[in-house]
């Protein structure tokens, strides 16, 4: 059997940037700027400077750590069957993207801050798709309390989807109701149906955010799967060239191995490649286009080469609208990634650098990701041994529709048919702009689909959990 | 003679040499040269012409910060010829700038101070992660015209918030404009905390900031 692959680095490619991340590391060091992770790493003889809350890291300790990361991570679903494994050899899960500001009305080009309504909504149509495997809060909603917002967003994402929810938990103090609302909905102890994965956003060049940084360190130790995510920008918080910005990634993701598995010795970890670059204009963040796919490339390839779970980036985009620019970004920045190996790719729904979502764009990026579904399909080109039984038995003229492998090989997926896409004939009028259709069918499914509720017990729980902490001093 | 050195003066700034912007600024002082003209005549019309060269799309932001460095090089070696003199370069404004407390994002904030500064105005880049008091501290200190709050985190966004109504605590908000930015703010959010300005970008911040200080 074979796959489609795409490599960009050479052994030594991967060898050289691997020694530069190490060099950086142990030389140039970072900024932890957590006083709770200097205590760990200096518990490791690793040497801190408690008033710049910097550290060097040894880069034997570094290997170390590396060793010790699980290769394959559950991502639990509330229902078992939208348990996603990452790790193993199979075809990549998909998630949603996530934390945007503005939700765009397709049909008037209107854009307006989300809402939790609007979230529940999103959260109603990720579950419906059977494309998207781990949901993320597609939007920020503005009209829920910064203290609670997070518990409110877990809250919604498990009653409107049974499938894994992944996020970022900016504060320690939340840590704790937070497991106590995912074990309230699983039944179990967190680390039996793991149905949470924490988005730990480093902050480039070289440092950790120190809320994020402590509340992750809370977090490992009841075996949350944290997705480190760098996002280093090409010219301006990473060096300009390729090179540059894969070494001030990976020093910030091997750094946050290092943390978090000193804190908790095999504690699941997964990497991302959120790399991205900067508009040399405006300095504004760019999630597509050549530059962002040959990251995403380098990037997994190095990822998948530590032997880390990997989540990429992504079917990505800085159209504002669900658009042929949308879908060209989408399918280079995706594509590349999934050809290098990515065991999940970050997919649906944001537009404009991932500050806009649309209702049509998450069901667009679906016929995307069924595209790459269809490329990444193994094939035995050298075994296939009807293959010319075919050919004698149409010989020369005639059609293969008659065939039994044809109507086999439609039957297995093995050809893509589009849902919303259109490749029929022009007819004789131009049809409404496809976005409009596929918003029209996002509302049909919104209005059609109920994930399977939680029990009113288990809200009730929940939302006691949510009114105790709002009642805790503020920090 | 001195048309020569504040030719060579204009182009450090054009090239984003600092350290030779800072050489040329003391070899004009040595020369006798009034640390005004040498400002005026050299560094700031350097500056005019990349602001320029951005505006038209020829020059890119590493070339503006470059720019903007060599400036900063330039006037940190005039100052004390400046403040003796008592001459003063034309300024279209005073801003203080600074992402607001628990966030340590400061990109977005730096490139806005370095286009304010390639556009004109003087800037005082108070970092990240800045508590309310040290915003409130350094406008009664230096009075600026505009006071530019950025925050990157949908969590430190209310800190936009606290520091506009400390301003108005302190007796300050009437005497300064507020402008805010950062991925996750919005107009509305402008709106509802009763900044003065929004900007998408650094190059509307630029053009906010004008608008602001026209009044």
């Amino acid at each position: 059997m074979s796959k489609p692959q795409l490599t960009l680095l050479s052994r030594e490619d991967k060898t050289f940037l691997h020694e530069r991340v190490l060099e950086v590391l142990e030389e140039v060091g970072i900024a932890f700027n957590s006083p709770k992770a200097l205590d760990v790493l200096a518990a490791a003889q690793v040497p801190v400077d408690r008033d710049k809350l910097t550290a060097r890291i040894p880069r034997e300790l570094v290997e170390t750590c590396l060793s010790m990361v699980p290769r394959q991570v559950l991502l639990a679903g509330r229902k078992s069957e939208h348990d996603v494994w990452l790790g193993e050899p199979a075809m990549p899960a998909f998630t949603a993207d996530g934390s945007a500001t503005y939700v765009l009305d397709d049909a008037s080009g209107r854009l307006r801050e989300g809402t939790l309504a609007d979230l529940r909504r999103f959260y109603r149509l990720l579950d419906a798709l059977p494309e998207v495997d781990v949901t993320w809060s597609i939007v920020s909603p503005r009209d829920l309390a910064p203290r609670t917002s997070l518990l409110e967003i877990v809250k919604a994402a498990l009653s409107e989807s049974t499938k894994h929810t992944q996020d970022g938990v900016r504060r320690p103090e939340l840590v704790s109701p937070l497991i106590d609302i995912l074990e309230a909905v699983s039944g179990v102890p967190f680390a039996e149906r793991p149905l949470f994965s924490a988005i730990d956003c480093t902050v480039a060049p070289l440092q950790h955010d120190p809320r994020m940084t402590d509340a992750c360190l809370d977090l490992v130790a009841h075996k949350v799967p944290i997705v480190v995510m760098p996002m280093p920008l090409s010219g301006t918080t990473a060096p300009m060239s390729l090179s540059g910005t894969c070494i001030v990634h990976l020093a910030e993701l091997l750094s946050a191995v290092v943390l978090f598995q000193l804190r908790s010795p095999g504690c699941p970890i997964v990497a991302s490649t959120a790399a991205a670059v900067a508009d040399m204009r405006t300095g504004r963040y760019l999630c597509a286009g050549p530059e962002k796919a040959l990251l995403n490339l380098a990037l997994t390839e190095m990822c998948k080469h530590y032997q880390l779970p990997t989540e990429a980036d992504g079917v990505s985009s800085d159209a504002m609208t669900a658009d042929f620019q949308a879908g060209a970004e989408g399918m280079a920045t995706g594509l590349f990634a999934a050809l290098a190996g990515a065991d999940a790719i970050i997919a649906f729904g944001t537009l404009g650098g991932a500050e806009v979502t649309s209702l049509a764009k998450v069901m667009l990026d679906c016929e995307t990701v069924r595209m790459i579904e269809n490329t990444l399909q193994e094939v035995t080109l050298h075994a296939d041994s009807t293959v010319l039984d075919d050919i004698r038995d149409v010989g020369i003229g005639g059609h293969y529709l008659g065939c039994k492998s044809t109507r086999r090989l439609v039957r297995d997926g093995k050809s893509f048919q589009s849902r919303l896409f259109r490749r029929g004939s022009p007819g004789t009028s131009v049809p409404p702009r496809i976005a409009l259709e596929a918003a029209e069918r996002a509302e049909e499914l919104i209005a059609a689909h109920q994930a399977e509720p939680l029990d009113d017990d288990v809200i009730k729980y929940i939302d006691g959990i949510i009114r105790d902490f709002s009642l805790l001093d503020a920090d | 003679m001195a048309d020569d050195i504040y030719a060579q003066m204009k182009q450090t700034v054009l090239d984003g040499e600092a350290e030779l912007a800072a050489e040329l600024a003391q070899k004009g002082l040595d020369a006798g040269l009034p640390a005004v003209d040498i400002l005026d005549l050299g560094f700031v019309k350097g500056i005019e012409e990349v602001g320029d060269l951005f505006a038209r799309g020829e020059f890119f932001l590493p070339e503006l910060v470059q720019g903007a460095e060599a400036m900063k090089a330039a006037v940190a070696v005039l100052q004390p010829a400046l403040d003796a003199s008592g001459g003063a370069s034309r300024s279209l404004g005073v801003a203080v700038a600074g992402t607001v407390a628990g966030d340590i994002h400061e990109i977005g904030k730096t490139i806005v101070c370095s286009m304010l500064s390639a556009a004109g105005f003087t800037v005082t880049d108070v970092g990240c992660d800045v508590p309310v008091e040290t915003f409130i501290a350094r406008c009664k200190e230096l009075s600026p015209d505009l006071l530019l709050l950025s925050a990157l985190l949908t969590t430190t966004m209310p800190n936009q918030q606290k520091t506009i109504e400390a301003l108005k605590a302190a007796g300050l908000r009437d005497s300064v404009k507020v402008m805010i930015g950062g991925a996750p703010t919005t107009r509305a959010w402008a709106d509802e905390i009763g900044a003065d300005g929004y900007a998408e970008d650094a190059i509307e911040a630029v053009a906010t900031a004008k608008g602001l200080l026209r009044g």
